[in-house]
């Protein structure tokens, strides 16, 4: 666990606030006059709702990041599949080519693009949470996906794509565009894109070296 | 005789102000410490120990201002 350089605004509010409700805690006959009174009402009020507010922002945002998701030890291999010196897995070549951002580059294909996707896939992270620490989490190998991976999460950046839907492998049939468009061939089960992260096969792996 | 007893009833509220803000704090001080890293307990003992300290103290702070009616 790496150290993160915090969002300097945001410390800076909460200790700011905890000053501030140290103060009154500690000279709590400040109260006694109005403005104390006032001063009271906003330091113990509506200043900690802020920084609760703050604070949680903050925290969904940083539920986005890779960091966040490789924290888990088991998640290990799949950040290893990232740096893996082979264009065929598809995760690696998204990684590497910063076809996706880094940073976030977990949530970004697993999250589903859908009116409540981003919720839906944080709360699947506290379930995850649940398997961690208080189940067995199952080994790299046998992790697998609720549910088969949706094209559409692909398609939420490559659909209009001009190499994409120019691309002669794509257009076999002059109906295979709508059908991929359409999930009935899925991009990964279709012997198409098939190599995923596959951490099963990372032992004889060479990795790519210039990732940071 | 009323005078004593207005100053009890507000020794009792300062009490319970000082416990709110103690309890803020403390909120606030463990909000702190799970910014320092990122990790998945972070976000847990932000949700099940920094947030609910926060909000008992809101709790009982707006309770002893609420609870401090005038006589009538």
């Amino acid at each position: 666990m790496r150290l993160l350089s915090p969002n300097v605004l945001e410390i800076l509010f909460i200790a700011i606030a905890l000053a501030l409700a140290a103060l009154i805690g500690w000279r709590v006959e400040l109260t006694r006059a109005r403005g104390g009174k006032i001063l009271a009402f906003v330091t113990l009020f509506i200043v900690p709702i802020l920084a609760v507010g703050l604070g949680f922002s903050e925290h969904m945002q940083r539920a986005e990041s890779t960091q966040f998701c490789l924290s888990c030890h088991v998640m290990h291999d799949f950040g290893q599949s990232l740096h893996v010196d082979d264009p065929s897995y598809i995760p690696a070549r998204h990684f590497q080519n910063n076809l996706v951002p880094r940073e976030h580059a977990c949530y970004t294909c697993h999250t589903d693009y859908t009116m409540f996707g981003t919720a839906h896939a944080k709360l699947r992270g506290l379930r995850h949470l649940y398997v961690q620490y208080l189940s067995t989490p199952p080994a790299p190998a046998e992790i697998k996906l609720y549910t088969p991976f949706n094209n559409r999460e692909c398609l939420h950046c490559h659909l209009g794509m001009r190499v994409f839907e120019e691309q002669p492998k794509h257009n076999k049939t002059p109906e295979m565009m709508r059908q991929i468009v359409s999930n009935q061939i899925s991009c990964m089960t279709s012997k198409c894109h098939d190599t995923v992260h596959d951490v099963g096969t990372l032992k004889d792996a060479t990795f790519w070296k210039g990732a940071p | 005789m009323a005078e004593p007893v207005a100053g009890l009833r507000a020794g009792a509220i300062e009490k319970r102000i000082r416990m709110a803000a103690l309890l803020v704090c403390l909120g606030l001080l463990v909000l702190l410490l799970t910014l320092v890293r990122i990790h998945p307990l972070a976000f847990v003992a932000f949700t099940v120990i920094g947030c609910p300290l926060v909000l008992a103290g809101i709790v009982l702070f707006l309770y002893s201002v609420v609870s401090h009616s005038p006589q009538v």
